[in-house]
């Protein structure tokens, strides 16, 4: 889901700086399983939202879980040329920021917002309904 | 992408490399437990062997003063310091008039253990000085020369460190700022490092002494002199041209000196030639903070192969290269794995910052932007974590 747009990806000579993963496929048993052994407080500083294969966590740097590259993480972060777009950290689209949000924003409607958006699976997610996580799991 | 085998250039002598070597270790030590300032200080030895002055920026309780009282003591700088306010005499600066020669009729001043003797100084508040103090500082600062009345010495003044909470507007005090070739712009502390300042301890007696010396320090600075900057003569006018164009003008002198800072950088890292690495230190010769910020933007290209073994934390300050990223994650690797905890009490702790690391690694590379050298340090980390 992106809108019918396709763009390519070049990297970043300065990484952004993480807010948030976003975990496909194999990584969600161990994403879960690390969310399990953060405590209730660890918890209520992160907002997630679960879709079909993957999920996508939010919260500051230093709360988020680590998980290895091999299982499917894509670390984003904020562009201050597009704050509605959550984007992978180590590269950028090769098309013009501000011009890909409007265009992201227009299709996903601006209530959705901010937008993560996954090159991997050429996937954008409405974070809008990221909700906090709680001791079951958060979900 | 990111060059795995660096461009090969000349290295130097041995003598050289080894006090190139000493500085690194001594300003690596100097930073220890201080958050967030390996930039300030290695932006101050750099002036220093540029034989140029730093000008240090920021609101109080920012660790300026610090980072130089470290500095001073890993180099074994016998220096001075001191709180400029609006009634500061200029005696109590550069020593007071002696009196037996005044009755003589001759001024002269007792500058032991003064401004006028010392190898490294500190000035806090430094705009707050007095016409008459700035005026005696800039002889100071240009001449090496102390001067008043009958008195006239050569000083052994290496570097001044000026410090300021904002640079001044009046345009005869930002004439003397000029004189300030390095200028640092000192933040708090973001949020995220808030959990590593607590964790610091600040003590510092901790800070070993005379890891690097003053003889280290000039004949870093004579070989710096002897570069030829030729090869980076190109880069470095169409940075300017680049700086102009985004509305940062440069004066004629500070574009001039800048050269002697990119010389300083190449020999501190052990190298007898400046190259395309070397050119990042003209983001700090920007005098204003929001002129720093446009210049990181408009020079990221051109300053993308910005790297150094000595000054890793200042090129990530000015060019964010992926180089100098990846030797300072390096770094960080190497120091936690080097303070593993060997029991459970710490651990903990201990793992989160490997996470941090590993968190800072992967989000600012890919798998096929990783250098070769961080990529085994991560796997390293990854294997201390066990299997997850």
């Amino acid at each position: 889901m992106s809108g019918g747009l396709l763009w390519g990806w070049v990297e970043r000579s300065d990484p952004l700086s993480p807010c948030g993963l976003a975990v496909e496929g194999p990584g969600l048993a161990q994403l879960e399983a690390r969310l399990e052994a953060y405590d209730a407080t660890h918890l209520s500083r992160l907002k997630g939202v679960w879709g079909d294969g993957f999920a996508v966590i939010l919260g500051a740097n230093v709360d988020l879980p680590w998980l290895d590259r091999s299982l499917g993480v894509t670390w984003l972060g904020v562009d201050p040329r597009a704050r509605a777009l959550r984007l992978p950290t180590a590269v950028r689209p090769c098309v013009p920021l501000d011009w890909l949000e409007r265009r992201l924003l227009s299709w996903a409607s601006p209530d959705c917002a901010p937008l993560a958006v996954l090159p991997s699976r050429s996937l954008v997610v409405p974070l809008s309904a990221a909700v906090p996580l709680d001791a079951s799991g958060g979900r | 992408m990111i060059s795995r085998s660096p461009p090969t250039s000349a290295h130097a002598p041995s003598p050289l490399v080894d006090a190139a070597a000493r500085f690194r270790v001594a300003l690596s030590e100097a930073s220890r437990s201080l958050v967030a300032r390996e930039h300030v200080v290695q932006a101050i030895a750099l002036a220093a062997v540029a034989g140029e002055h730093a000008l240090l920026i920021g609101p109080p309780g920012t660790a300026k003063s610090e980072v130089v009282r470290r500095f001073a003591r890993v180099i074994d700088a016998r220096w001075f310091q001191y709180l400029l306010g609006r009634f500061t005499e200029p005696s109590e600066l550069f020593g007071p008039i002696d009196l037996k020669r005044l009755r003589d009729g001759e001024l002269e001043t007792r500058t032991e253990g003064m401004l006028p003797e010392a190898e490294l100084a500190f000035l806090d508040e430094v705009f707050l000085g007095s016409t008459a103090i700035l005026n005696t500082l800039l002889g100071v600062l240009n001449e090496r020369r102390f001067r008043r009345g009958r008195t006239s010495v050569e000083c052994p003044l290496r570097i001044c460190v000026g410090a300021s909470n904002t640079l001044p507007d009046d345009p005869a005090l930002a004439a003397f700022a000029d004189r300030f070739l390095v200028h640092v712009f000192v933040s708090p502390l973001p949020d995220s490092r808030i959990e590593d300042l607590l964790s610091m301890s600040d003590a510092p007696e901790g800070v070993p002494t005379s890891l690097a010396s003053l003889a280290d320090l000039d004949l870093l600075a004579q070989a710096a002199r002897a570069l030829t900057l030729r090869p980076i003569v190109d880069g470095l006018a169409h940075a300017v041209r680049r700086l102009r164009k985004a509305g940062i003008v440069l004066s004629d002198r500070r574009i001039v000196k800048a050269q002697r800072l990119i010389a300083a950088a190449a020999t501190l890292d052990g190298r007898t030639e400046v190259d395309e690495r070397d050119l990042w230190p003209v983001l700090y010769v920007v005098p204003s903070a929001a002129g720093q910020e446009t210049a990181r933007e408009v020079l990221r290209e051109l300053l993308s192969a910005a790297d150094n073994r000595a000054l890793s934390a200042a090129v990530e300050d000015a060019a964010s290269s992926a180089a100098a990223r990846s030797r300072r994650l390096e770094s960080e690797a190497r120091g936690l794995l080097d303070a593993m905890p060997s029991d459970a009490s710490g651990l903990g702790h201990w793992r989160l910052k490997v996470e941090g690391v590993l968190r800072e690694v992967d989000a600012g590379f890919t798998a096929a932007t990783l250098p070769a050298s961080l990529e085994a340090f991560r796997t390293q980390l990854v294997a201390t974590l066990g299997p997850r």
